[in-house]
C-alpha cells in the first residue's frame, strides 16, 4: 500500500522536503512507518520520542494501522517564541 | 476571575466601541477582559505581539515575566523593546510601551524567565497564561502549574517560517506533557526567525486567551493549527489526550 508523509516543523527543514510517499506492506502500522521514513532520511535526532503523528489529520499512536492512501503528517516539537 | 471591580467607562466604551460590535462580546465580553489577568511568558517575538494585542483589546491587567536586558538581536521581532533602550531591562521597555498604548492597562514586571521555582506563583496570580517561551523546560513548567491549578494555556510556537498553535484547557484537553513529556533534545536556544512570523502566531495567541477569557467562539481545545508560511499551508490538526500522562493523566482518558 502506499501513504504520503508530509514533513512539519524541524523535520521539514531536516528531509529537505514538504512531502513523499512509502510503499509499505499491508497491515504496516506507524511504527513500520517511522522505520521506512528513518531509513530514507536522517530523522535520529527526533527518535524515539520527538515525533507526533497525524493521520488523516487525527493524532495516532505507533500500533495504529495505516491504510493504502492514508495521509500521514509527521510534526516535530518547536519552542520558539 | 474575581467579580467586576468597575464598571466600564464611558471612555473605554468609546476606545473599545468598534470591537463592542463584534456579535458575541458586546460590553459582557469587554468587562470580562478588563477583570482579566493575564501572564505573558516571556514578551519577545511572540509575546510581545501578544501583549500588545491583548492590551490593546483591554485586558484589565497583565504580568510580564522576561529575564534580561535589551539586545541589538532582539530588534528584528521583539516589538515592545526600542533602540533608544539598548541595555536596559526588556520588561521596562514593555511596560512603557504598553502603557503607551493603553495607560489603563495594570501592569506587574517580573524580571525573571519562568521556572519550576516560581510558576506556581505566577500563574496562581493570574486568569489564563499566553506561553511564548523559547525552551521546552519552561514550557513543561508552566503546563505544570496551569493543570495543577486548573488555568487555561495557550501554547503557540514557531521556528524558521513556521508555527504551532493549541490552547490547553486542563480537565479536558491534551496538555503540552501529553504531547512533549521531556524536552526535545533537537531543539537548540538559539532558533531561525522573522518578527512576521512570531507577530502572526502572537496575534493568534491573543486572539485565542481573548475568546477564552470572554466566551468567544470556539477556542484551539484540542486542536492544533500548524502553519508554513514559506508556502502560506495552514492545518489544523486533532490532538489526542495520554492517558499515562504524569501531568494531566486521566486514567478514563483514550490512550
Amino acid at each position: 500500500m502506499k501513504v504520503e508523509v508530509e514533513y512539519t516543523a524541524q523535520l521539514k527543514v531536516k528531509t529537505g522536503v514538504s512531502a513523499d510517499s512509502y510503499e509499505l506492506d499491508e497491515g504496516a502500522r506507524v511504527s513500520d512507518l517511522i522505520k521506512a521514513v528513518a531509513a530514507q532520511h536522517d530523522i535520529a535526532e527526533f527518535l524515539p520520542s520527538s515525533l507526533l503523528c497525524f493521520v488523516g489529520g487525527t493524532q495516532a499512536d505507533d500500533d495504529q494501522s495505516l491504510s493504502d492512501g492514508d495521509s500521514v503528517t509527521l510534526l516535530s516539537p518547536i519552542s520558539g517564541g | 476571575m474575581e467579580p467586576s471591580k468597575t464598571t466600564l467607562t464611558d471612555g473605554e466604551r468609546a476606545t473599545y466601541e468598534w470591537q463592542l460590535d463584534v456579535p458575541g462580546f458586546g460590553e459582557a465580553g469587554q468587562q470580562k477582559l478588563k477583570d482579566a489577568s493575564v501572564l505573558v511568558s516571556r514578551v519577545g517575538g511572540l509575546g510581545s505581539v501578544v501583549a500588545y494585542e491583548l492590551a490593546a483589546a483591554g485586558v484589565g491587567r497583565m504580568v510580564l515575566a522576561h529575564a534580561g536586558d535589551i539586545k541589538h538581536s532582539d530588534l528584528n521581532r521583539q516589538l515592545l523593546m526600542t533602540h533608544d533602550a539598548l541595555g536596559t531591562a526588556r520588561v521596562a521597555s514593555a511596560e512603557r510601551r504598553l502603557l503607551d498604548l493603553n495607560p489603563r492597562l495594570e501592569i506587574v514586571k517580573v524580571p525573571e524567565n519562568v521556572s519550576e521555582a516560581n510558576a506556581a506563583r505566577l500563574v496562581g496570580d493570574v486568569d489564563i497564561i499566553v506561553d511564548c517561551a523559547p525552551l521546552f523546560e519552561e514550557r513543561l513548567a508552566m503546563n505544570r502549574a496551569a493543570v495543577g491549578q486548573g488555568k487555561p494555556l495557550v501554547e503557540c510556537a514557531m521556528y524558521e517560517l513556521q508555527a504551532q498553535i493549541t490552547t490547553v484547557i486542563p480537565g479536558e484537553t491534551p496538555c503540552v506533557a501529553c504531547l512533549h513529556p521531556e524536552p526535545p533534545p533537537a531543539w537548540q536556544r538559539r532558533f531561525p526567525v522573522f518578527g512576521a512570523v512570531s507577530g502572526t502566531v502572537g496575534c493568534l495567541g491573543a486572539m485565542e486567551a481573548i475568546k477564552v477569557l470572554s466566551g468567544l467562539g470556539e477556542p484551539l481545545a484540542g486542536r492544533m493549527i500548524t502553519m508554513d508560511m514559506r508556502h502560506m499551508s495552514f492545518h489544523t490538526l486533532k490532538l489526542k489526550r495520554r492517558g499515562d500522562c504524569e501531568v494531566c493523566g486521566n486514567p478514563n482518558a483514550e490512550t
